[in-house]
């Protein structure tokens, strides 16, 4: 610390400081001591803000002093080390900061030092566009909307730099042309969870307790939204602004293709919907069904997700009702060709998904027909048809909980404790949900839910720790259990009267 | 220890003796085993006063003395049954440096009593296609290697191409274009592993430590085809997959769980390791990091 005082009068150390402070930086980090290694490294951290506030001329590289005249730097030269030593000071307290716990100083540090690198230190267009869609991420988990789709934007137009650069060598191989390919594809991506989150956090702020679009709370985040937009977005979006201005320009272009705000209506929600879309078309042109399993499942899901959260916002029963459709016909024919002793968790998902996803169609049929006078045959063949096959999917999920010797597990692990609870519930209700007119096959059906609903009832006697999982479900069902007795009875009734 | 559709997972634990060079040191023994229990009890040498010793149970326990055959009989034999069978195996060898992982895998092949689990798994496969009546055997040896994220194909005579892990629908995870050759019986598998592990020690200045942070996979395919009651050919097919992990003393990484906390401290100098700097940042699931996987896993 009493290298400051010393060196600070003299013009020409300045760099040799910074350089100093980040090389001790390095060492106290070495030897664990990490909070001197943060002292050191803001204290270079300081003198180069005061050294540029104060003196606007390059310092001396410390290696000139040992120069004949003629061998001295350019200034050009100067200023460039000099500031690429700042940079990497501010990459390394990036990592001090990590390492403290700091996290969100550290996301800030990550983020000049990808800046710094744009416009002094030179960069690997490829590998900085990764390094940005990738801090893209973590804005996302912030909810920092404006932020991530710069850093997106910056990390499309970058990356478009690495296509147009002739190919050194002639053998740009093929594995080249692919992995560059591949890492589009993986901004794709993350272009769709951009997409997916903003749509998601609207919806968390526009549901009310039943999962519907609440009005009133529409029309105040509208008005809300008129009055916030100029002055605070406009300071922070100077604070983390990319690169020089030809690149401003083309970042900004690209990010006035989708917006940053919650979109609070179904126009809105459309429309980074398709931007979503246009993603998962592009990422799904690379990682193909045979040869990525994994990464196409998963770009599929993100798919499905986008078409489920738009339905949130589509008012008209019958289009929220094609939108699930479209869920169930990119997602059953991967599911049909995947083999469950490889893909046993992803099997599981989707057939989780699927029975939902028919769930949530039967739901929508119910509320058409109860709309109308009376419900055609049509109309109830139709909600039998997906209430079965609803009860298919869950049933195979339960399924696949079963050891080799097809016994269903006396205890479940808490990784699928509340799908398979959720599963038994909702299979109970939709036996109950089953429209028909013969008596005897109404008895049959509520004698099935009713078993549903007592295995859950059951299994949270004998297990209390599971209470905890499935407190909504269980309620309902002790309910069930206590009622459906009485209505089967009475049903049994009226159905001999001549007993 | 759990049971995934029939395949069982077994943890061994084995110590091998004190070197010249730790008994000349007068090095203390802090291991100690029970066989009977299948137990291993480290007592640590600095501790504190009525400080414990902490035991650890596996599902078999091999101390100093112990024979490679007997090891073999008891926990590798059941194994290489099933795979002729047609069921999957895999045998990890997981330990640092110097804790007898090669003794363990390959041991001394020229000494009947010191060979060690790769020779006694061709032995025992090809004894038991020799002996065999009905049915047909075809026996597959593959070797690959993965370094440094990097999976080499052993056997390939490009040895600048460097192989990707695929995934389909129907079979799961392969490593596209890995060669694989027939071997008809103990000399020419032999034969295969040889030239595997003289590929693995070309490029490489420092071999100490390059096969201290290389993993190795060599996996024999056994089919076995039967003519059935019912007259028709029914096909079987077996996978071992022989794992020779890089030494487990590497394997702390930054960020580490570890106990470790002084390298987990330190700063990386390059840019280039930015990438991994802000993955880091990102703890969420609704969240894509392009590209951090390890081919490993």
């Amino acid at each position: 610390k009493h290298w400051n005082n010393f060196f600070y009068s003299v013009e020409s150390i300045p760099v040799a400081l910074s350089l100093i402070s980040n090389n001790l930086g390095i060492l106290w980090s070495e030897r664990g001591e990490i909070k001197t290694a943060q002292t050191f490294l803001e204290s270079a951290e300081t003198l180069y803000n005061q050294y540029m506030k104060e003196n606007g001329n390059p310092p001396l590289d410390p290696n000139e002093h040992f120069m004949a005249e003629e061998e001295k730097l350019k200034d050009q030269e100067r200023s460039k080390r000099f500031e690429k030593a700042y940079t990497h000071t501010l990459y390394y307290l990036a990592q001090v900061y990590q390492h403290l716990e700091m996290i969100e100083k550290a996301a800030e540090y990550c983020h000049t030092t990808l800046k710094r690198q744009l416009e002094y230190s030179g960069y690997y267009p490829v590998e900085w566009a990764l390094n940005a869609a990738t801090l893209s991420q973590y804005y996302l988990t912030k909810q920092c909307f404006m932020e991530s789709r710069h850093c997106l934007a910056a990390a499309n137009v970058i990356f478009s730099q690495a296509g147009q650069a002739p190919s050194a060598e002639d053998n740009e191989t093929e594995q080249d042309q692919q992995d560059l390919r591949q890492r589009k594809a993986e901004i794709a991506r993350c272009w769709i969870k951009y997409c997916l989150t903003l749509l998601q956090s609207a919806r968390k702020l526009l549901e009310d307790n039943i999962g519907e679009l609440d009005p009133d709370r529409q029309s105040e985040l509208k008005a809300q939204r008129k009055k916030e937009e100029d002055e605070k977005e406009k300071g922070r979006k100077k604070a983390v602004l990319f690169g020089t201005s030809d690149l401003c320009d083309s970042i900004l272009a690209t990010e006035e293709k989708v917006s940053c705000l919650y979109p609070l209506d179904f126009q809105e929600a459309r429309e980074v919907f398709l931007v979503g879309q246009n993603y998962v078309n592009e990422a799904k042109e690379f990682f193909q069904f045979d040869g990525y399993v994994t990464d196409h499942i998963e770009i599929i899901q993100d798919h499905s997700a986008l078409f489920k959260v738009l339905a949130f916002f589509e008012e008209d029963y019958e289009r929220r009702c094609k939108m699930h459709k479209r869920r169930v016909d990119m997602l059953e024919p991967m599911y049909v060709d995947l083999n469950p002793q490889y893909y046993l968790l992803i099997t599981r998902q989707l057939q989780f998904e699927l029975a939902d996803t028919y769930y949530e169609m039967m739901d929508l049929k119910v509320a058409i027909g109860n709309r109308l006078e009376e419900l055609d045959s049509h109309t109830i063949k139709k909600i039998n048809s997906l209430a079965q096959l609803a009860v298919k999917y869950y049933e195979l999920f339960l399924d696949s909980l079963r050891n080799p010797d097809r016994i269903f597990p006396e205890k479940l692990e808490d990784d699928v404790l509340r799908p398979a609870m959720v599963a038994k519930f909702h299979i109970a209700r939709l036996y109950g949900k089953l429209i028909t007119s013969d008596g005897k096959k109404q008895l049959e059906n509520m004698q099935t839910s009713l078993e549903y609903y007592t295995f859950l009832v059951d299994y949270c006697e004998k297990h209390p720790e599971a209470v905890q999982a499935i407190e909504t479900e269980l309620e309902l069902s002790k309910e069930m259990v206590g009622l459906l007795p009485t209505r089967m009875e009475r049903l049994r009734a009226k159905l001999s009267p001549f007993t | 220890m759990s049971r995934v559709l029939g395949e069982a997972l077994k943890v061994v634990a084995r110590c091998r003796p004190m070197s010249r060079k730790e008994e000349a040191a007068g090095s203390e023994r802090i291991l100690a085993m029970d066989v009977k229990l299948g137990q291993v009890t480290l007592q640590n040498p600095k501790a504190a006063p009525g400080e414990l010793a902490k035991t650890f149970t596996f599902d078999a326990v091999y101390d100093a003395s112990s024979k490679q055959a007997d090891l073999y009989d008891e926990t590798v034999r059941p194994l290489i049954d099933s795979v002729l069978q047609g069921f999957n195996g895999t045998i990890f060898a997981y330990g640092q440096t110097g804790t007898g992982k090669t003794y363990t895998m390959q041991g001394v092949w020229a000494d009947p009593e010191k060979r060690g689990v790769i020779p006694n798994s061709f032995e025992h496969i090809f004894t038991h296609i020799s002996r065999s009546q009905n049915q047909q055997y075809l026996v597959r040896a593959s070797y690959l290697e993965i370094y440094q994220e990097e999976i080499r194909d052993l056997l390939a005579k490009d040895q600048s191409k460097k192989l990707e892990v695929k995934e389909n629908p129907e079979t799961g995870v392969y490593i596209k274009d890995l060669s694989s050759f027939v071997t008809k019986n103990v000399k020419e598998i032999e034969h295969v592993m040889n030239l595997g592990n003289q590929t693995r020690s070309v490029g490489s200045t420092n071999m100490n430590e390059y096969s201290s942070r290389s993993h190795a996979i060599f996996v024999i395919t056994v089919e076995c085809s039967e003519t059935g009651l019912d007259g028709e050919d029914h096909i079987r097919v077996g996978k071992l997959n022989l794992v020779d992990l890089a030494g487990s003393e590497r394997q702390s990484k930054q960020g580490g769980q570890g106990e470790r906390p002084k390298e987990a401290s330190k700063i990386n100098l390059s840019l280039s390791a930015l990438g991994n700097v802000i993955s880091a940042l990102v703890d969420g699931k609704s969240t894509h990091i392009p590209y951090r996987d390890s081919k490993l896993t």
